[in-house]
């Protein structure tokens, strides 16, 4: 029998010594991972240099219309670990022939001591199959992308552009980066000690995602319009830069935006921050004349009788202070209105002389001058407006037609919105929704801030604003026949290269409008900068190019007029002369005979459209009741009735439609509209004529004409 | 004396194991899945087998659980002696598999087997055997010992198990210190045993290699001292915390054998300190509820019996650790309960079978 006591404290002393050594490891424990943790840590991520990152399929940008405005292009970058390559000389042979580089350049950088270089950046899936398939020993092709940008210089504001590393340098691709860039992933590549290669060569640890798709509110062919017109202008002009946009008033969504001059951002290398600059977001400048509504704004909240007054401009230079205030020619004694409608510098600093310089000030940050307007894209500038503890007399006498103030070309369009809207200030936007794998993970909110304006002052100043464009206003080049155009001109001098006052014959000529007046289905505004002195004036120079836009709009929105008359469009020269009828009041025609309402039409002369076929009358446009003129547009919407009183529709023929157009004409229906494509329809099915139930859907393809 | 009426093995301990040989199954995944989908094109492959083997151990540790003692020491003999047998039989063609340029496997259909493992078990038990033996005197029983001791070290030393020669000459010394030997015996035997082990680095080319290695593994980071310092690296870059389950950078082939030989490293890295304490926090558990059971067993058989097992998982388990944290030169030795090794998780199973076994005999009221 073995003694137990000894056999026990034998025991313990034999746990005892193993504790010991238990506390040997816990202090090499405590010696590796605490004292030399950072050590074996950065010797571990040494190790897996060999990893490479991967990024693969950033998100496509869509126009509004469903154009492609920047994809990506699949291409390889080859790498190289240069210590693994083997026989370099014959392998610098090899690259320098399937990738069309310089072997001098590709063997230099294998003989360097580093663990990775990029041998040849951006080769497309062919060249790179041949380097991939001989599958040289430390030499690694990785997938990367190449952006490609389908619009070009049309929209290079708009898209900006993304670097070698696709990362967004600017516009979207920047200002969305978060969203556009997929997850980078991560490949290892694995050899063993003795550098030989072992058959799991690469191993995605962490596979690459790919980005999400935005959905601009761009739209491509009021986008291309928009830029083209304003390089004819400016070029036409000789202006040195320019800018333009296109809003909706009620949103704030952007529907073009251009600036001149403009970049490929294809190759957006080439050009300077002249071309790369997003003029209208990053630019602040005197607005001129196009503030003075802003001023009037003031003047009627603080004295709404102001309206019906009159005020004396004189010969067209008074004294104010220290300076004289010029107007371009004497008025003499102005109706408030017309201060507007003939811009004069000197009514609108006699009217501002008797609002208080506070309530001038808090009018205009209420219309969002001197703060930033939130548009996502990036480099915003937030203009320059001093409060009024730093106003002197100075600032009296030239604030109120819009010197000593900067803006930006989108904080003026923001707050003509707000007049167009019905005095809402919006939060601009070019980004209407992002989607990836199908699901929308972000979708724009219509910001709407409180009202700055009242109803009854917002129609004065519009009426103020239509009046430009009457035929003997200062906007008159940009009436429209049939519609009421409400805008402004703006002519200011620059300010002279680093020295005080104002240069010579430097002037920024504006243009900015909305229209139909009464219900603005879009805002635009033309920006020229220096353009040849001989044509300095908005009215002259920006005023046309937003008319010709407002044309191509009216076609492509379908934008109907808004039934009120325009005096301007009556008066204009290009309306015809010969048609003296009396306005009429339009019969209701629905579901009588369609014969019954061409002889009311014909016997006033009194053109008009239909759509569809029968011989009833469905709908019409305007509705009964409303007035028409002699240059209003008239639609009739046509079906037949059955027997049961069943109404009876047959597709209408949409061919030669723009998509609003025909999604527009198939609504009256109660059709469904299924488009593809883009531009104008060329074909439908069921074809024209075909008889259909309510609520059937119409299959349309749009192929767009490249020539506006 | 009080008699007690209950009837319980040790809970904690049982529970100790399950939870290592669980946390094992995690950590085999992680560690080989790499290595795996490499030689088996299956992730899984090796975390697939341990469960097969865990089902097996858990079978078997029933078993021995469930046996008499009495029965126990009548079979030991011949059992010992059969897988001395199979111990010698792998060097014959076609029954044995070499792996790592070591015979030590037996092929029994798609499953390997290392006789070595069952023999240290079968010689813990016939050593505690011989020395429970009242009816012996001591040098009968020093010779009896002395010889079986002689003849699995000779098999080992054949297969190139220097670890596991290592390891059963250790538990031969603890269990004479147990059973009560003057103690210059265990102390002259140790000295031998050093010296044994000398002669037979110096005679073997590559363990003075691996020796040279352990002292200075910068000396040669591409070579010799490549797993050393691997391993180091990836215990020390788990730092306190770890870099999380799965993300593990020295499995990707930097650390050979990281499911068996070096799964505390891996443990560690990915787990930090917090996973390597947890471990060594285990084999405490196992050191100290085995040697409970032996102090409390009132034979001495079992008495024997329970410390000797206790020794054989500590000893392997401390050997692991010990090479992993480069306190000891490198030696193929696994993890008891959590490194991937059928004969290994299946031997570990049979000793907790037989521990709590033991401990039901201890804190049980009857006999």
């Amino acid at each position: 029998m073995l003694d137990s006591n000894r056999t026990t404290k034998r025991i313990e002393i034999l746990m005892l010594s193993a504790g010991l050594v238990l506390l040997v490891f816990v202090g090499q424990l405590i010696n590796l991972q605490v004292f030399h943790y950072k050590f074996y840590k950065n010797r571990a991520q040494k190790q897996s240099l060999e990893s490479v990152k991967q990024q693969i399929g950033r998100g496509t940008i869509y126009t509004a219309d469903g154009r492609e405005a920047a994809v990506s292009m699949k291409s390889y970058s080859i790498t190289a670990n240069p210590g693994r390559v083997r026989n370099k000389a014959a392998v610098a042979d090899f690259l320098a022939r399937a990738t069309g580089g310089s072997r001098a350049e590709i063997y230099g950088k294998l003989r360097s001591g580093k663990d990775f270089v990029y041998l040849a950046r951006k080769v497309d899936a062919d060249r790179a199959g041949a380097v991939i398939e001989k599958n040289f020993a430390g030499i690694y092709p990785v997938l990367e992308e190449k952006r490609y940008y389908p619009l070009k210089e049309t929209a290079g504001h708009i898209t900006g552009f993304s670097g070698t590393d696709n990362i967004g340098l600017e516009g979207v691709e920047k200002a969305y980066e978060k969203y556009l860039r997929g997850k980078m992933g991560t490949v290892l590549v694995r050899r063993d000690a003795k550098g030989r290669k072992i058959s799991l060569d690469s191993i995605a640890v962490k596979k690459a995602e790919a980005g999400a798709d935005l959905y601009l509110t761009i739209d491509s062919n009021i986008q291309s319009y928009c830029a083209g017109e304003l390089a004819r202008t400016a070029e036409k002009y000789r202006a040195k830069a320019g800018m333009a946009i296109v809003m909706k008033p009620e949103t704030g969504e952007i529907l073009a935006l251009a600036n001149y001059p403009t970049y490929d951002p294809n190759e957006f290398s080439r050009y300077g921050n002249e071309a790369l600059r997003n003029r209208i977001v990053t630019d602040m400048f005197e607005p001129g004349s196009t503030f003075k509504i802003f001023t009037m704004a003031a003047i009627l909240k603080d004295r709404p009788g102001a309206y019906n007054e009159k005020v004396h401009c004189g010969d067209g230079k008074q004294y104010f202070f220290d300076r004289y205030v010029r107007d371009h020619e004497g008025h003499g004694w102005l109706t408030v209105p017309e201060v507007i409608k003939y811009s004069s510098n000197i009514g609108m600093v006699n009217l501002a002389m008797r609002v208080k310089p506070a309530k001038l000030y808090s009018e205009y940050a209420c219309f969002g001058f001197g703060e930033k307007t939130g548009i996502d894209l990036p480099g915003e500038a937030q203009g320059i407006l001093r409060t009024v503890d730093k106003w002197n007399n100075a600032t009296l006498a030239s604030i109120p037609y819009g010197q000593e103030v900067a803006v930006t070309g989108m904080q003026l369009a923001r707050a003509y919105a707000a007049l167009a809207n019905g005095g809402y200030m919006v939060k601009p936007y070019i980004v209407d929704r992002i989607e990836k794998d199908g699901r929308t993970v972000y979708r724009h909110k219509a910001e709407k801030s409180g009202r700055v304006i009242d109803n009854g002052t917002r129609e004065k100043l519009v009426k103020m604003l239509e009046t430009v464009c009457e035929p003997d206003g200062t906007g008159k080049k940009a009436a429209i026949t049939g519609y009421t155009v409400a805008g402004k001109t703006g002519t200011a001098q620059k300010h002279s290269q680093g020295g005080r006052g104002y240069a010579y014959n430097k002037y920024i000529s504006t243009f900015i409008g909305f229209l139909p007046a009464e219900k603005p289905e879009v805002l635009a505004m033309y920006m020229l900068d220096e353009p040849d002195p001989i044509f300095q004036y908005g009215g002259d120079t920006a005023a046309p190019a937003f008319r010709n836009l407002s044309n191509m709009m009216i076609s492509y929105l379908h934008i109907l007029p808004d039934g009120g008359v325009s005096q301007a469009a009556v008066k204009s020269k290009d309306a015809p002369e010969e048609t003296k009828q009396e306005n009429v009041v339009l019969p209701d025609f629905q579901m009588k005979r369609y014969s019954e309402a061409r002889r009311f039409f014909t016997e006033r002369e009194i053109k008009h459209t239909r759509v569809g076929f029968g011989r009833t009358v469905i709908s019409q446009w305007p509705e009964p009741g409303k007035t028409v003129g002699p240059n209003d547009r008239i639609t009739v919407f046509l079906g037949d009735v059955t027997k049961t009183n069943e109404t009876r529709i047959y597709v209408p023929d949409l061919r030669g439609c723009t998509l609003r157009k025909a999604i527009d004409i198939l609504e009256v229906y109660g059709l469904k509209a299924k488009c593809s494509g883009s531009g104008v329809a060329i074909s439908q099915a069921p074809k024209p004529g075909v008889a259909v139930k309510k609520g059937g859907v119409v299959v349309i393809s749009f192929e767009s004409k490249d020539k506006t | 004396m009080t008699t007690k009426t209950f009837d319980r093995a040790d809970y904690l301990l049982f529970l100790n194991c399950l939870v290592m040989t669980l946390f094992g199954f995690l950590m085999i995944y992680s560690a080989s899945s790499v290595l795996a989908y490499d030689e088996h094109g299956d992730g899984a492959f090796y975390f697939k087998r341990q469960v097969v083997w865990a089902m097996l151990g858990t079978a078997a540790g029933w078993a021995l659980y469930k046996l008499d003692s009495g029965a126990m020491k009548k079979w030991v003999l011949p059992a010992l002696v059969i897988s001395i047998v199979l111990m010698y039989a792998v060097h014959i063609p076609g029954l044995g598999h070499r792996v790592n340029g070591a015979t030590r496997w037996l092929r029994l259909g798609s499953l390997s087997f290392q006789p070595a493992e069952m023999t240290k078990l079968f010689y813990v038990i016939y050593v505690a055997k011989v020395f429970a033996d009242d009816g012996l005197p001591w040098t009968k029983k020093m010779i009896r010992t002395g010889s079986i001791t002689a003849i699995v070290w000779a098999g080992l030393i054949f297969q190139k198990d220097l670890g596991g020669a290592v390891i059963v000459a250790l538990i031969y010394m603890g269990l004479l210190i147990i059973a009560g030997l003057p103690l210059w015996i265990p102390a002259m035997l140790f000295v031998a045993g050093i010296a044994g082990v000398a002669f037979l680095i110096k005679f073997e080319s590559y363990r003075m290699r691996r020796l040279l290695a352990f002292l200075n593994p910068w000396a040669d980071p591409q070579g010799a001292g490549w797993q050393i310092i691997q391993s180091l690296t990836a215990v020390g870059s788990g730092g306190l915390f770890g870099l999380g389950y799965t993300n593990s950078r020295q499995k990707f082939l930097y650390l050979p054998e990281p499911h068996t030989d070096y799964i505390f490293s891996i443990i560690a890295e990915e787990w930090g300190m917090l996973g390597a304490l947890f471990v060594i926090a285990m084999v405490a558990v196992i050191l100290w509820r085995g040697m409970f059971i032996a102090i409390n067993s009132r034979d001495n058989f079992n008495k024997l019996m329970a410390s000797g097992l206790t020794l054989m998982l500590v000893i392997q388990a401390f050997i692991n650790i010990g090479v992993s944290l480069g306190v000891l030169p490198s030696k193929g030795t696994t993890l008891p309960f959590i490194s991937a090794g059928g004969s290994s998780l299946l031997v570990s199973c049979c000793a907790l079978g037989l521990l709590l076994a033991s401990s039901r005999l201890a804190y049980g009221g009857r006999r």
